[in-house]
């Protein structure tokens, strides 16, 4: 198998997703299903690969038989897809993650969202320090205030938090389309390089 | 005139931006850029800082759709490493970038000299979450299994008898190139201490830019412009650098159908408005 | 046994795990521990997400629905490759080219795509009808510009307030900054209070129990 056959096989699947631009049709969803069938599969063989076998080489069998307990509770996730009769069984292994996960994230989650707090009040040094406390108050008084503050202070507040949210979107849009046209640049620079090779870049 | 602007195919809009981006792809003018001081010069001061030889961990947080973007912000980054003799240490929280991005990193750690194993390593996926991390956190190979990508042990690598522990002892700056979650949370929120850089997706920028001034973000390179301002502040222009052109159009493009979107939309607004 | 007791088991988890974390925080046997089981947990439960395709996508070929046939080329596709990945592993050459033939066009063509939809939306959509629609766009308009080199050209980064360059970076490093962070202690102060709810048992959605 050749890189040329590799570089055609790209050159129409990328044609094939860009004709979706047309109209749905067979040639992308084809290309589409082939990839999502891959990519999953892609998942399982690289957990399988570093992860999964290795632990059972390298921990488990040598020694760590406890984890055989939690193993064993894991595999009662699948019982998702059993029968109805038996689906629930698939609820106690995702108590344990959750409350697993809730434990770490109670203890752990505080410290980088109060650095994040501690910040915006001790870098109060020139105006821009103080234009962002101020609407660093604002977004955060508009978020606690949502339903049902009839006051005029928190309306106005909330008006003024609005403004520099839409500027946050405004500037996550212009990043967007940086993004999105970065891509897209990519893919017209695989077509006119490495297919048709006018262009030399890189 | 004006309805018939208002209602334009939208197909015509799309021909128009093949055009736009095809020409300067093939005829590019090298415009130059601006270095940006809060983001992409911080990362790169930061990284310059570090004493010869330090080890630097990358985290491919990414899948292979931001090539474009990623892929020239690791050969810039590399490139820096390689100037001030960096070891790179490659990991990854997401599966699938790592198969697209390995052989990449090989083909430049090549051209570099580096030797497997000895300069550089490259762990390879470890699934799990934040538990692996922080497993790597109190013993790294029982956390990571033992192996790297290509299934050799650990004790087989010179690099990695140094590397015990996930700590700032031992990991002098994680630099994350990140398109969503699982992501440079996991690095904040549990290994505080390890200097963090980010390789940012475009997109992502506005949401990131909040961890500099705490000081949780050691500097950040903001999509395909920051790997372009990356790539000249290590003297060794790429493909970001060479596509920017491209960009400018595209942009350009885009601010002239949002100008010419709202003369149609006011226009005929002001005319229905006359004709009432 | 089919209720109840998940939902005491994940709150007996989390304080546990919570409570070993800030006792033994020095000590790295129990957060060490539980850290090792979950691990494990996760490698046992690496095959959910082929399972989750199998049934929807099973379905789909059973009941003989729409588009059957892709469904059963999807499955076909997935069991073939992951097979062949885990016996042959994979740094394979074999298995790499065809990850490289069709993963990376295929995803990179479908997120690419996007540039041709933001291209129509802003002819369309993005209209000065409102103060902070305006706001919203200029913002929009002027990082666009000055993100790309025309911007340096317009108005260059040595002069006057740093150029277009030099807006847009006070643009993004304060009043996008203050808004991201205030954004993000509504977002951490909205999961503590669904992480409370859970831990005292009012919120059960996770275990399919409404």
């Amino acid at each position: 198998m050749t890189a040329e056959l590799q570089t055609w096989i790209g050159v129409i699947a990328t044609l094939a997703i860009f004709s979706f631009l047309i109209k749905e049709n067979p040639f992308y969803r084809f290309f589409e299903y082939t990839v999502i069938g891959m990519s999953a599969a892609h998942a399982v063989v690289m957990t399988w690969d570093n992860y999964t076998k290795p632990f059972w080489v390298n921990g488990v069998m040598k020694g760590e038989y406890y984890l055989l307990i939690p193993g064993a509770i894991a595999v009662l996730y699948y019982f998702r897809y059993a029968p109805p009769k038996y689906q629930w069984l698939y609820r106690y292994p995702l108590a344990l993650i959750m409350g697993y996960n809730i434990g770490y994230s109670l203890a752990y989650d505080p410290r980088p969202f109060m650095t994040q707090i501690r910040g915006t009040f001790e870098s109060l040094k020139d105006l821009n320090s103080f234009i962002y406390l101020v609407i660093f108050i604002g977004v955060v008084v508009y978020f606690i205030f949502t339903f049902g503050n009839k006051s005029a202070a928190v309306g106005k507040t909330r008006t003024f938090a609005r403004y520099a949210m839409m500027m946050y979107f405004g500037v996550s849009f212009g990043n967007t389309v940086q993004g999105r046209f970065s891509l897209l640049l990519g893919r017209l620079l695989f077509l006119l390089q490495d297919w048709l090779g006018l262009v030399k870049l890189g | 005139m004006l309805e018939k602007l208002n209602n334009l195919d939208s197909r015509w809009m799309y021909l128009a931006l093949v055009i736009v981006l095809v020409i300067p792809i093939i005829k590019p003018i090298g415009m130059s850029i601006s270095v940006n001081k809060d983001l992409t010069q911080r990362m790169y001061d930061f990284i310059d800082s570090l004493p010869p030889g330090s080890l630097i961990m990358f985290d491919l947080a990414s899948n292979s759709s931001s090539d474009t973007e990623i892929t020239p912000m690791i050969y810039a980054v590399m490139e820096h490493m390689y100037q001030k003799g960096h070891k790179l240490l490659v990991a990854g929280q997401w599966s699938s970038g790592l198969a697209f991005w390995s052989p990449k990193i090989d083909e430049r750690a090549r051209e570099y000299g580096w030797v497997y194993g000895v300069d550089y390593v490259n762990i390879g996926y470890k699934a799990g979450g934040t538990s692996t991390w922080r497993a790597m956190g109190q013993d790294f190979w029982k956390g990571a299994m033992e192996v790297d990508i290509n299934g050799t042990p650990f004790s087989e690598l010179p690099i990695m008898q140094n590397i015990r522990k996930l700590d700032d002892k031992t990991i002098d700056c994680i630099v994350i190139f990140e398109s969503g979650s699982p992501g440079m949370e996991t690095w904040i929120t549990y290994f505080p201490t390890i200097p963090l850089c980010k390789g940012s997706v475009a997109a992502e920028i506005s949401s990131s830019v909040r961890y500099i001034p705490t000081g949780q973000l050691k500097g950040l390179i903001p999509g395909m412009r920051g790997a372009a301002e990356y790539e000249k502040l290590v003297n060794r222009p790429g493909i970001a650098t060479q596509l920017m052109d491209a960009q400018s159009m595209s942009h350009l493009l885009v601010v002239a159908l949002i100008a010419l979107g709202n003369i149609a939309y006011f226009g005929t607004k002001r005319k229905m408005a006359r004709g009432r | 046994m089919r209720r109840n007791v998940p939902v005491i088991l994940t709150t007996v988890t989390a304080v546990i795990v919570f409570f070993s974390i800030v006792l033994f925080k020095t000590a790295d046997v129990w957060p060490g521990r539980f850290d090792r089981m979950q691990q494990f947990m996760a490698a046992v439960m690496m095959f959910m997400g082929m399972a989750n395709m199998t049934r929807v996508h099973g379905n789909v070929v059973l009941k003989k629905d729409r588009n059957w046939i892709f469904s059963a080329w999807l499955l076909l596709v997935m069991y073939v490759y992951a097979i062949f990945g885990m016996s042959v592993g994979n740094t394979n050459d074999t298995y790499r080219w065809f990850y490289n033939a069709f993963i990376p066009p295929v995803n990179a063509t479908m997120y690419s795509m996007v540039a041709f939809y933001l291209t129509s939306a802003s002819y369309k959509a993005f209209r000065a009808r409102t103060v902070d629609a305006a706001l919203m766009m200029a913002c929009a308009v002027w990082v666009m510009i000055s993100n790309v080199p025309i911007g340096d050209k317009l108005w260059g980064s040595e002069s006057w307030l740093g150029g277009m360059a030099g807006v847009r970076d006070w643009i993004v490093s304060i009043p996008n900054s203050a808004v991201s962070r205030g954004i993000s202690v509504g977002s951490t102060l909205g999961a503590f209070a669904t992480q409370l709810r859970i831990l005292l048992g009012l919120e059960r959605r996770h275990l399919g129990q409404g």
